[in-house]
């Protein structure tokens, strides 16, 4: 598996529209807060954007949940923030931000850096 | 809400206290006393009370792990607490900030005019406010304890939110 470079475009996928701001429709903080620390990701730089919604449905549907939007970023805002990003499959494409566990809030500050760079994208449908 | 309310019509409205054991009154005295608040509460709504109701709206909403499909942490008694005790420091020159449950166990207090005019609040049950924002060119960030009173780095913060066009 490659490592994630600086320049990837990763994407997390929203399944709360709690995380989607009605005023502009930008992405909010808590999209990118981690889980036991670790932020699920997806790696989609050269994946068509069928095959990016089509991953998106899955993960909404393993989850009984409806996929909303996702929310598209570069991976350099992470390795700006002193954080890493691996790869971790399978699911295929799948990659995690470290967190750090406990650590409020350097996790704010990363969580409002990454929605700050987001691009909300909705299905068209 | 109208659940209570309509259980509470159900019992009978003449002196009842011969007939149930004393749970039961303690228990019909509780109902009334909230019934009483919640009358109250939906005639005289100022905005604080209706900030207190979206915070336990969001701290129900997220009680349980994975309320998000992410594996979201529960919000915990005491970060809702440390929430209303923020809210209630709150000073009326602004409006009420959205509220959000996030999955790390976090409630967060969001102000958002747009990409460059934004504040954010975060508490998280260790006593303790996180802060974020940007205001213009500036980027705030930082956190404090939360005590008894709002603290006066984070209200002028507000101001300047408030203020800035």
């Amino acid at each position: 598996m490659e490592s994630v470079a600086h320049g990837e475009i990763l994407t997390r996928y929203i399944l709360d529209s709690n995380n989607i701001r009605t005023s502009d429709s930008s992405v909010k903080k808590g999209a990118f807060k981690p889980n036991e620390g670790e932020i699920s990701v997806y790696r989609i730089s050269g994946l068509t954007d069928e095959t990016i919604w089509k991953i998106g449905h899955e993960i909404a549907s393993n989850r009984n949940k409806t996929l909303k939007a996702r929310a598209d970023f570069k991976a350099s805002i992470v390795f700006g923030n002193n954080t890493f990003v691996f790869p971790k499959e399978p699911p295929k494409h799948h990659a995690i931000i470290i967190a750090c566990i406990e650590n409020y809030i350097y996790n704010d500050k990363l969580a409002i850096d990454l929605d700050r760079d987001a691009k909300l994208q909705f299905e068209k449908k | 809400m109208n659940t209570v309310l309509n259980s509470y019509k159900h019992f009978p409205s003449n002196d009842i206290s011969g007939v149930l054991s004393q749970d039961a009154l303690i228990l019909s005295k509780t109902i009334e006393d909230l019934n009483d608040y919640l009358r109250e509460s939906i005639t005289q709504r100022n905005p604080k009370d209706m900030l207190f109701e979206k915070i336990y709206n969001v701290y129900i909403s997220a009680l349980y792990k994975n309320w998000d499909g992410y594996g979201g942490r529960a919000i915990t008694q005491d970060t809702y607490k440390e929430a209303l005790k923020l809210a209630s420091f709150l000073p009326s020159f602004i409006q009420n900030p959205d509220i959000d449950a996030e999955s790390d166990g976090c409630l967060a207090f969001e102000w958002y005019k747009d990409r460059n005019n934004n504040f954010s609040l975060t508490v998280y049950g260790q006593q303790k406010i996180i802060f974020n924002g940007f205001l213009g060119a500036d980027v705030l960030s930082g956190n404090c304890l939360l005590l008894n009173y709002l603290p006066e780095e984070i209200e002028n913060y507000l101001i300047r939110l408030v203020e800035d066009k």
